[in-house]
């Protein structure tokens, strides 16, 4: 802290420490990301003398709050989806790769998605991925807002369209592999 | 280089992250419940039959690009997410862990066409 109001410009020294303060509690988000300094990705900023280290304040949280509220739950249930619809990308990409390979390979492939781990891990994706999907779309009218004049869309349209390009997508590809 | 000073990249990530997302929540639903379930236990017929329907278009060499790329994305998003879940859970991982997290984001969409191209 005292580092930082020491090396960088006047008007930054003022700004730091409280906008550092600030961003802590409850947890860290996106505001906690330095504007400048070393912390950033790497190769961000000239590595600095081992004494102007940045030490980002982290404040005590228990390993558990997401099991805390249903809001957090339903939070941390979200974020993870990522983890495994993750994983399945991964396995279509080998399944993408094997189709090139041809049919041997292909149908290797296939055989694979029926042993147990892999139906496993397609049944937690497939949960996920609707997961993922239908609290996205209950959360689109709050970006999007499509005026009529003067009043609003009724959000629940927006979310209705959402619903009709999923379906749309899902119809484009069960007639491309359900055709003659 | 003045300019520059206090500039984040993470706009540019943000977009990526964005764009995977909207891909994933239109396409991932489908494709886990079409190539995961409904081909592998024989709706669409014997995987010989699936294999002949889906090859023309999936090994067109520009297909297999966009089919990459879009996979790419949607498994960007994920990685992106998976990161910060970590931090959510109040782990602190050193920047080994983003940089392999996000490799495996950049490196799969750019190793799955070379292997498509190589087939």
């Amino acid at each position: 802290m005292s580092a930082r109001g020491a090396a960088g410009p006047p008007r930054d020294g003022v700004a730091g420490p409280p906008r550092d303060g600030v961003a802590g509690p409850p947890r860290e988000g996106p505001a906690g990301v330095p504007r400048g300094g070393s912390a950033g990705p790497p190769g961000d900023g000239p590595p600095g003398p081992p004494g102007s280290a940045r030490r980002p304040h982290r404040p005590p949280v228990r390993r558990t709050w997401f099991l805390a509220t249903r809001e957090y739950r339903a939070y941390a249930l979200r974020e993870a989806s990522s983890v495994v619809v993750g994983l399945f990308v991964l396995n279509l990409v080998i399944g993408l790769v094997s189709a090139h390979r041809g049919v041997d390979a292909f149908t290797r492939w296939v055989e694979l998605q029926r042993s147990a781990p892999v139906v496993v891990l397609t049944v937690v994706a497939l949960v996920m991925a609707v997961v993922h999907a239908t609290t996205w779309f209950q959360a689109t009218p709050a970006i999007i807002r499509v005026r009529r004049g003067r009043r609003q869309l009724h959000r629940g349209w927006v979310v209705l369209a959402h619903y009709v390009l999923l379906a749309a997508f899902a119809v484009v590809v069960v007639l491309w592999l359900g055709r003659p | 280089m003045r300019r520059w000073e206090g500039r984040t990249n993470e706009p540019l990530f943000w977009a990526l992250f964005g764009g995977g997302g909207m891909l994933a929540v239109f396409t991932m639903p489908v494709l886990v419940a079409v190539f995961g379930l409904l081909v592998p236990f024989g709706v669409f017929g014997e995987p010989a039959d699936v294999h002949a329907r889906v090859a023309g278009f999936v090994t067109h060499p520009l297909a297999a690009l966009a089919i990459s790329l879009a996979l790419g994305l949607v498994l960007w998003h994920c990685c992106h997410r998976t990161w910060h879940g970590l931090r959510d859970l109040g782990l602190h991982p050193p920047e080994v862990v983003r940089a392999g997290i996000y490799g495996v984001a950049l490196l799969t969409p750019a190793i799955t066409y070379a292997l498509c191209l190589a087939a």
